[in-house]
């Protein structure tokens, strides 16, 4: 063991770097929570009837599911797509949600009412391309549990860089207490 | 050294002083030679396991979502903990003296430091594209290990950084962070504390993560060959003031490179067989070039036999990979006893008789439908093993009666 005097030092260094680590990444999550630009999704929801008592939900969201014949995309096969490889994603707001607008693998340009964020791929059959957000997964809050399911909704927030955070869940229409 | 042959060295050596063979001087002299072995401390290790269960208990209330509590609060809670787990850490550990009691408070900080991570990422309904989370915490762990020298400390760091680097490959395709981390977060102590527990901890970690890794990237037989010639070049070309450096460096280098042997020998597809094949090669001629220069005795290189790129030929039509990487196998096993027994060196006589069994029971398994074949070569190796075995008796039987004949002049 090294000196006291060194050690208490050493130990202060460490401690802070863990505490101020802790503190960053919530204080990031909590900054895009608040400024991110908002989308609403819709989910397929293939779950239980009733949300679980405890644990987390898998949300599979509408823009998961991206089929490139409708949409713009450098993508010409998706056997070229490796799997876990990072995507480009253009949203564009239809109606009340946003929905797949483009699919591309190098970083595009977007008009001001898309959005851009980033994905990663899941698996592709011959012309469907299947992907990964990062925000599927929801811990079922007490207030939710044993809850009947009609419909889910789900708010998003996305960053510049495309990063997503889930936001607000909203089962049959009514906001669920995080 | 283990604590029973300290003993017995301790007795002997005060038993010499007594007949008067040494001086009390030269007593103490042969004595300050060997340092009393480390033992276990039971206290210590009940303190850290006591931390390691107060630490799971932390993940799981935070796992079964507290959400009673709003969001600010639990961070803050989780905050409060780490920092209240080190500082009575350092409290008991430097003013009160009691080291165990003091590492396990210190490893229980690491505990919730992962507790806080992993809170985080429920908090937000975060799924990690990656394992980072695993590798920021073993890096608070090795910080931690580093700092105090706990072996106990140490080995946690080791598995959680195991964990990231087979999740990193496993979920995430990622294959190359592991390595700088290994090298950053586990390699001080493992220099530190060069101690045979330490040092088998860190290069399980190491090995069973890139077996793993092999696997998940497709990179076959010739990358465990390569990992396990590495390993041991790294046992022969740098001279380690510490013995047992030497020791577990060979034991893993050895273990890697015959599991690599074995899935070739198998049938296993050899991808990049040649640019592997040349990589080892390279391996191989820097260890032989080394003893060259240094004059030392060609014998030491015996264990690199296991690594004579016979997998180069795996897509040669015709070519019997099976046979000639088996063969090669045993003649390596053997060479290794052989080495072992003329050098007395007892490590290396366990090590070649456990490879040969291995062998065998390689071959056993892969010849096992072609009963001719099988026969011929248990029998041949059987007849080369007595020829062996004749040779060692012999030689020992003249080294007896040459020393029996100058006693008597």
């Amino acid at each position: 063991m090294t000196a006291p005097r060194q050690f208490k030092l050493l130990l202060v260094l460490i401690v802070t770097a863990q505490v101020l680590f802790l503190t960053l990444v919530f204080a990031l999550r909590m900054l895009l929570l608040a400024t991110g630009e908002p989308a609403l999704l819709t989910v397929d929801w293939h779950g239980p009837r009733q949300l679980p008592r405890a644990g987390y939900v898998r949300l599979s969201y509408d823009v998961a599911r991206v089929e490139l014949a409708r949409i713009e995309t450098d993508i010409g096969d998706p056997g070229e797509l490796q799997g876990r490889q990072m995507v480009y994603v253009v949203w564009e707001r239809a109606d009340r949600y946003h929905e797949v607008a483009g699919l591309f693998r190098d970083r595009p340009r977007v008009r001001e009412d898309q959005l851009l964020v980033r994905a990663r791929v899941s698996w592709h059959s011959r012309d469907t391309v299947f992907l990964e957000y990062g925000v599927e997964r929801y811990y079922v809050p007490p207030s939710a549990r044993e809850l009947t399911v009609d419909t889910i909704e789900a708010e998003v927030r996305v960053s510049p860089r495309g990063d997503l955070l889930l936001g607000r869940v909203y089962v049959n229409g009514q906001e669920l207490w995080q | 050294m283990n604590r029973g042959y300290y003993e017995q060295l301790r007795r002997e050596v005060k038993n010499w002083r007594d007949e008067r063979l040494i001086t009390a001087d030269q007593c103490e002299a042969i004595l300050a030679r060997y340092p009393a072995p480390r033992s276990v401390n039971v206290a210590s290790l009940i303190y850290l396991f006591a931390a390691l269960l107060a630490g799971l208990g932390v993940i799981l209330l935070v796992a079964a979502n507290w959400a009673a509590l709003p969001q600010l609060m639990r961070f803050a809670l989780i905050q409060v903990l780490v920092v209240a787990s080190y500082a009575a850490g350092y409290h008991v550990l430097v003013r009160r003296g009691n080291q165990p009691l003091g590492n396990g408070l210190l490893f229980l900080g690491t505990m919730c430091f992962g507790a806080g991570i992993l809170l985080i990422g429920q908090m937000f309904h975060i799924i990690y594209y990656d394992a980072r989370g695993f590798l920021y915490w073993s890096a608070a762990t090795a910080a931690i290990a580093l700092l105090t020298g706990s072996r106990f400390i140490f080995t946690a760091a080791a598995v959680q950084l195991s964990i990231y680097g087979i999740a990193a490959a496993t979920r995430y395709h990622e294959f190359i962070t592991f390595y700088p981390a290994f090298l950053l977060l586990l390699i001080p102590f493992m220099l530190r504390q060069p101690l045979v527990s330490v040092l088998a901890t860190g290069l399980s970690g190491l090995t069973i993560t890139t077996l793993v890794i092999v696997a998940a990237s497709g990179a076959g037989p010739g990358a465990i060959i390569l990992y396990g010639a590495l390993l041991l070049a790294l046992a022969h070309l740098i001279p380690w003031r510490v013995r047992s450096v030497n020791t577990v460096l060979t034991t893993f280098g050895t273990a890697a490179g015959f599991m690599g042997a074995v899935a070739a020998a198998s049938g296993a597809t050899v991808p990049g067989a040649a640019a592997y094949a040349a990589a080892v090669t390279a391996v191989l001629v820097l260890a032989v070039s080394r003893y060259w220069r240094k004059r030392e005795q060609m014998t030491g290189l015996a264990p690199f036999l296991l690594f004579v790129p016979y997998f180069a030929f795996a897509d040669v039509r015709g070519f019997p990979l099976d046979y000639i990487s088996l063969i090669g196998l045993g003649i390596f096993s053997v060479a290794v006893m052989l080495t072992g027994a003329r050098r007395g060196v007892l490590f290396h006589v366990n090590l070649g008789s456990c490879y040969l069994l291995l062998t065998i029971l390689t071959t056993y398994v892969h010849l096992a439908r072609e009963f001719l074949s099988a026969a011929v070569l248990f029998l041949s190796s059987g007849v080369v093993l007595f020829i062996i075995g004749w040779l060692i008796d012999r030689s020992r039987r003249r080294l007896i009666s040459t020393q029996h004949g100058e006693a008597r002049r």
